[in-house]
């Protein structure tokens, strides 16, 4: 069954399924602090909803800055999303959708 | 990149790396590059304020730190940061007594606000004359009439304790300075001048509420203050400074000319800085006739009076530092640093913790006998002084104290305080060997031993560091 999540952490799961894989453009595309996100962030990578990977070297040292982190969706926070998404129906149309996710 | 950014962006840097060391070692590098990463990103595109982003890795540090352990594991009882976390507890109890306690509360704004630098009261007897009525009306008049090269205002008032009737209300008793009609000119109360001839009363704001119940109608409304009739003019502002002798209204006008010549009340005059130069610390003074003989008045600032209670806890402070070696040893004890595991760096935290614990129990000792005392006499009183004089003094004594009491009960690797006292060795086998308490840190890092019977050979607790061969004993592994 998956697990309940406050409004917050469904937010931070919905806009990183619209294709905001960084901290700090989900930031923006939510309207949340920084420690709110990062936290939120952290417990749903410990709770398997979402994970980590880093960007590749290559692409950091063409664009001249250290490489960022991004996260994905796992199987199970997908089916965590469904279940927020019928808790919070507005959530949807809450985040645009984003084409970051292609360029990485 | 402006100078401008590009400080800003150092500065969230340094905020990031502070926060980071909140983060478990094992896991900070990644959560260091991760928030540089992101960091460059805003400073590139400049869409937010790095510092108030970075102000984020705070939070985000403290979530990984307290994840999965409970309150108890995150501090543990004993631990360093609780000892300081219960100290500024006891320190931002007392600010709260000294801001919401009504006493406390004037005399802290007086503390704050001061009082204009040339308003003083004059009094023959130093000061003490500034606590009880000792100038008479006569004197008052007379430098009234001849003291303009002293003074460039001079007030009187005499408090008195009155009955006053207002229409609606029950009569009531209250302190009231009859005072001349300058009073409140001189005390720098703006907008609360007065008419001659017409009695006039001023309440202070604490009577206006208790007897009144803050009704605004009594403003401009006719009351009889001993029968004679007086117009209730407006309120005193509230907090800052206020007059000797707890006053609660001030009545100008009628009631000040029916005072005999021989009342005794206080003179606040404003000085003429010509006539009282600079540069002794000495109060002003003047002489003037009186009873026949010349005498001295001083000219007391209305500062010194409110600045009191700083003086009063400096000189505890200093009393207390002195007394201290009487009463207890100052020595820590011998914490061998070359040999073991004491590293530099955790004698550095150690000396660190014992004077931020130092500089708590001075603010708790602080504030609260500035509550204590100014709840329980009136500000500029010398009652106030003398309670907050007892308090401080005997407080800071016990709490230095028990600073370095509790310091030397605690590990110097880990600052947790020691536990499972046991008893080693008997007073009758002494030679060349101790007798006294053991006490164990409970991460193994190391024995305390406590003589009970100080010799040449061991004359003060000496700290044993546990080497790693004693980590399998111990549940948080000695590390």
């Amino acid at each position: 069954m998956p697990a309940q999540l406050s409004h917050t952490a469904a937010m931070v799961l919905e806009a990183i399924q619209a294709g905001y894989i960084y901290g700090f453009t989900l930031m923006e595309v939510t309207g949340l602090p920084s420690g709110t996100v990062y936290p939120a962030m952290r417990r749903l990578e410990r709770d398997g909803l979402i994970v980590s990977k880093w960007e590749q070297q290559s692409i950091a040292d063409a664009a001249q800055r250290p490489p960022r982190k991004y996260y994905r969706l796992t199987k199970n926070g997908r089916s965590t999303l469904d279940a927020a998404r019928k808790r919070y129906p507005l959530l949807e149309r809450m985040i645009p959708r984003s084409q970051e996710m292609e360029q990485v | 990149m402006s100078g401008r950014e590009a400080e800003t962006g150092a500065l969230a840097r340094f905020v990031v790396r502070m926060a980071s060391g909140m983060v478990p070692g094992s896991s900070r590098r990644e959560w260091r590059a991760e928030w540089h990463g992101e960091l460059c990103h805003v400073c590139r595109t400049r869409s937010c304020d790095p510092v108030r982003f970075a102000m984020g890795a705070f939070p985000d540090a403290l979530w990984i730190r307290a994840d999965g352990l409970s309150f108890r594991q995150l501090i543990p009882r004993g631990s360093a940061v609780r000892c300081l976390a219960a100290l500024l507890l006891l320190a931002a109890v007392g600010l709260l007594l000294c801001v919401a306690l009504p006493g406390p509360r004037r005399a802290f704004s007086a503390v704050r606000d001061g009082a204009p630098a040339n308003l003083v009261v004059i009094s023959s007897d130093g000061y003490a004359g500034t606590q009880s009525p000792s100038i008479s009306l006569a004197h008052y008049r007379e430098w009234r009439a001849n003291g303009s090269h002293l003074f460039r205002q001079v007030a009187f008032c005499r408090p008195e304790v009155r009955r006053m009737r207002l229409a609606h209300h029950p009569p009531a008793e209250i302190a009231v300075a009859v005072a001349s009609e300058n009073l409140l000119r001189v005390l720098g109360f703006s907008g609360a001048e007065s008419r001659s001839g017409e009695g006039r009363l001023f309440l202070s704001r604490s009577v206006w509420r208790t007897q009144f119940h803050a009704d605004p109608r009594v403003i401009g409304q006719a009351a009889t203050v001993d029968g004679s009739r007086v117009t209730i003019a407006g309120l005193l502002p509230e907090g800052g400074w206020h007059l000797p002798g707890q006053v609660q209204a001030v009545l100008t006008g009628d009631g000040f000319g029916s005072l005999p010549s021989t009342a005794n009340g206080y003179v606040f005059a404003r000085l003429r800085s010509a006539a009282f130069p600079k540069g002794s610390s000495a109060w002003p003074s003047f002489f003037a006739e009186g009873n026949n003989t010349l005498l001295e008045y001083e000219c007391i600032p209305f500062n010194s009076i409110f600045e009191q209670p700083i003086g009063i806890f400096l000189f505890a402070l200093l009393a207390a530092c002195i007394a201290l070696p009487a009463t207890t040893a100052l020595r820590l004890g011998d914490y061998p640093e070359d040999r073991g595991r004491v590293t530099p760096r955790a004698g550095l935290r150690r000396w660190s913790f014992l004077l931020a614990k130092l500089a708590l129990v001075v603010a708790v000792a602080g504030l609260w006998s500035f509550a204590l005392a100014y709840a329980s006499a009136a500000a500029g009183s010398s009652a106030a002084l003398y309670i907050q004089m007892g308090t401080a003094f005997p407080g800071l004594l016990c709490a230095f104290r028990w600073a370095l009491h509790d310091q030397r009960k605690r590990c110097p690797e880990c600052l947790r305080l020691l536990s499972n006292p046991a008893r080693v060795g008997q007073p009758s086998c002494n030679f060349l060997a101790w007798c006294g308490t053991e006490w164990m840190c409970q991460s193994g890092h190391g024995l305390l031993h406590i003589p009970e019977l100080p010799t040449c050979w061991f004359s003060t607790q000496r700290w044993l560091c546990l080497d790693a061969s004693w980590a399998s004993l111990f549940p948080s592994g000695g590390s």
